[in-house]
């Protein structure tokens, strides 16, 4: 019998039998660092998300738990306060069972380097369930949460969820408060949301995406927009319903955005028809399975009357070199911080402050973090600067440029998440390098600041593949509709493995 | 990179490496590095620096057009407001050790 999610906490037995469905789907999987289900039981009800548990990314604040951002440095660090997404979480009815597996603060694509916890796929144990988000994704496909939040700074919340075969949303950059994730690459840094449907979605990214004053990068929907004010805790589905302004695309579209939410339309929804997708032409250098399921997408969407616009991004061939450029020179400046003094780790002895710094960096962060940091500190060096970081800041308004102009050929863009499936663990996966060029296709949404929605399309190799809408900023209401449409249409299988108990 | 440089990096970053750590990790960064490279052909021929996803400035930081309204159109001041908001408590209450309202650490001398 499938119940509904808000029933988990209904009362002792089923909480009960929650409680060993996620410990033994954990022990399968490793999606959660840490895993609670009566630490923060849920105190409001009535919410739009009454009941439902929803896991969080370990570099995200929920008071009551560690954050440890999967890090020795952080190893024991019990979290004083909640971030305002988990805030606004919490005040729909949702509750926390715990917090979720990532790479160590969220740099990697494979959940495997941390050591307080590796991840594996639910749909193939031998398979990376994608990183940095990917306990999040694998927690969600596995069944144990319908939703999780996760952060998304190169593509970490869109490439485990197309790993896993489910959907994840990068928002508009400054759309979710920041406040309370701690911070990797500062500009590039979002919160997001993973969740096993479209509308499921809709109902968290109305719940929590609003402007917060802790977080001076947060902001409201331009105003004309219908939603600047937005009471908290007005965690409707429909909540995300109001028109997504679209500055760069004045046509028909733009007037029949409403009602992603789905549960209330104020309006008529998009469909297809509406929409010029614009489709990558030219070698992506795709597997052959992705490329097909890209295909045969395109095709589903032409079929549902949806026009579809040739486009180029010669920007895909150098965006990833900008990001890693961008992202470890913020990543050194923010890392900075972890001084053995102020958080964490610190070594029993040291001469001198200088040394303690040392000792406590040299021992508590690992391989991939101490790599990012020698990066970023080099290309800011003085002598090395104008070579690297100010070209890659140059180019980043190439990139962001270069995408205003597509959002005046198109309204959405339908482009590849990662060249590949998910990938295997170990040595056989491909080397750090080649992981970093293959988020050529989520980063540039980072750069831009625009949002990009990573939905499931099909199936290669018994491996799930993932597809990402990306639109102009605040058009997150038009790319959850769209996916909605084509779940509605054909609603991805979920792994073999992990039979739902609730939906 | 040569040795020295990939020292003179980890001073600054206040990173110790092992020698088998520098022997490792100077090969990633070269890798790193020659890819970085690769932007000098892409070089921007026109535009200025884009320091945050949604510039306060974009007709200054060199964008234009569309770009530029679309981030002037998410880019926003807030009317200043008194607020009184402080953990402070809450910090000093998970700090291992306080004497008073100082936080206690390890002499260090």
């Amino acid at each position: 019998m499938i119940r509904h999610w808000g029933d988990v906490s209904n009362d002792t037995s089923a909480r009960e039998k929650y409680r060993r469905t996620l410990a033994e789907r954990n022990d399968a999987t490793g999606a959660f660092i840490e895993l609670d289900v009566d630490r923060r039981p849920p105190t409001r009800t009535g919410g739009a998300l009454s009941g439902v548990p929803v896991a969080v990314k370990d570099n995200i604040a929920v008071s009551g738990f560690r954050l440890t951002c999967g890090s020795r440095m952080l190893e024991s660090y019990r979290c004083p306060y909640d971030a305002t997404a988990v805030e606004l979480l919490y005040e729909s009815g949702a509750f926390v069972p715990g917090k979720t597996a990532l790479d160590e603060f969220g740099m990697g694509s494979a959940t495997d380097s941390s050591e307080l916890g590796r991840c594996v796929n639910p749909w193939n144990r031998e398979m990376t369930a994608g990183g940095s988000s990917g306990g999040s994704a694998a927690a969600v496909a596995a069944g144990m949460v319908p939703a999780a939040l996760g952060s998304d700074t190169g593509g970490s919340i869109r490439q485990p969820a197309a790993f896993c075969g489910v959907y994840g949303l990068k928002p508009t950059y400054g759309a979710i408060s920041r406040y309370g994730l701690v911070a990797y690459a500062s500009s590039l840094d979002t919160i997001g949301i993973i969740a096993d449907t479209p509308e499921r979605l809709a109902a968290l990214f109305g719940a929590i995406a609003a402007e917060d004053p802790r977080d001076q990068t947060s902001s409201a929907r331009p105003e004309g927009d219908g939603e600047t004010e937005r009471p908290a805790g007005q965690a409707v589905a429909g909540g995300v319903s109001t028109e997504a302004s679209s500055q760069t695309v004045d046509n028909s579209t733009a007037t029949a955005d409403p009602a992603a939410g789905g549960a209330q339309p104020a309006g008529r929804a998009p469909t297809p028809a509406d929409l010029r997708i614009g489709i990558l032409s030219g070698d992506l250098g795709l597997s052959g399975g992705v490329a097909a399921v890209y295909r045969e997408t395109i095709d589903r969407l032409s079929a549902a009357g949806a026009t579809t616009v040739e486009i180029t991004l010669p920007c895909l061939e150098y965006a990833a070199a900008v990001y890693y450029t961008i992202a470890t020179a913020e990543a050194s400046a923010n890392l900075a911080r972890f001084d053995g003094v102020r958080y964490g780790r610190r070594p029993d002895y040291a001469e001198n402050p200088e040394e303690l710094t040392r000792l406590a960096r040299s021992a508590g962060l690992g391989d991939e973090v101490k790599l990012r940091i020698l990066l970023g500190t080099f290309v800011l060096r003085s002598g090395f600067h104008d070579q690297y970081y100010a070209r890659a800041q140059r180019l980043r308004t190439r990139i962001t440029n270069e995408l205003a102009a597509v959002f005046e050929q198109c309204d959405t863009v339908l482009a590849p998440v990662f060249p590949t499936t998910a990938f295997p663990l170990g040595e056989s996966g491909p080397d750090g390098l080649a992981r970093k060029q293959a988020d050529r296709f989520t980063s540039v949404a980072n750069l831009a600041g625009i949002p990009a929605l990573s939905l499931p399309a099909g199936l290669a190799d018994n491996l799930p593949v993932g597809l990402q809408l990306v639109g102009p900023h605040w058009s997150e209401p038009r790319l959850i509709s769209l996916a909605q449409q084509l779940h509605r249409e054909q609603a991805p299988p979920k792994p073999p493995d992990f039979p739902w108990e609730w939906s | 990179m040569i040795d020295a440089e990939l020292r003179k990096t980890a001073e600054l970053a206040r990173l110790n490496l092992s020698d088998e750590e520098h022997e490792r990790l100077r090969g990633e960064v070269e890798n790193v590095l020659s890819y970085f490279d690769s932007m000098a052909a892409a070089e921007a021929a026109q535009g200025g620096a884009t320091a945050y996803a949604v510039d306060d400035n974009p007709s200054e930081a060199g964008g234009n057009g569309a770009a530029a309204a679309q981030a002037r159109s998410v880019s926003q001041l807030r009317p200043d407001r008194i607020r009184t908001e402080s953990i402070a408590e809450t910090l000093l209450e998970s700090a291992g050790d306080v004497e008073d309202r100082f936080i206690a650490i390890p002499n260090v001398l």
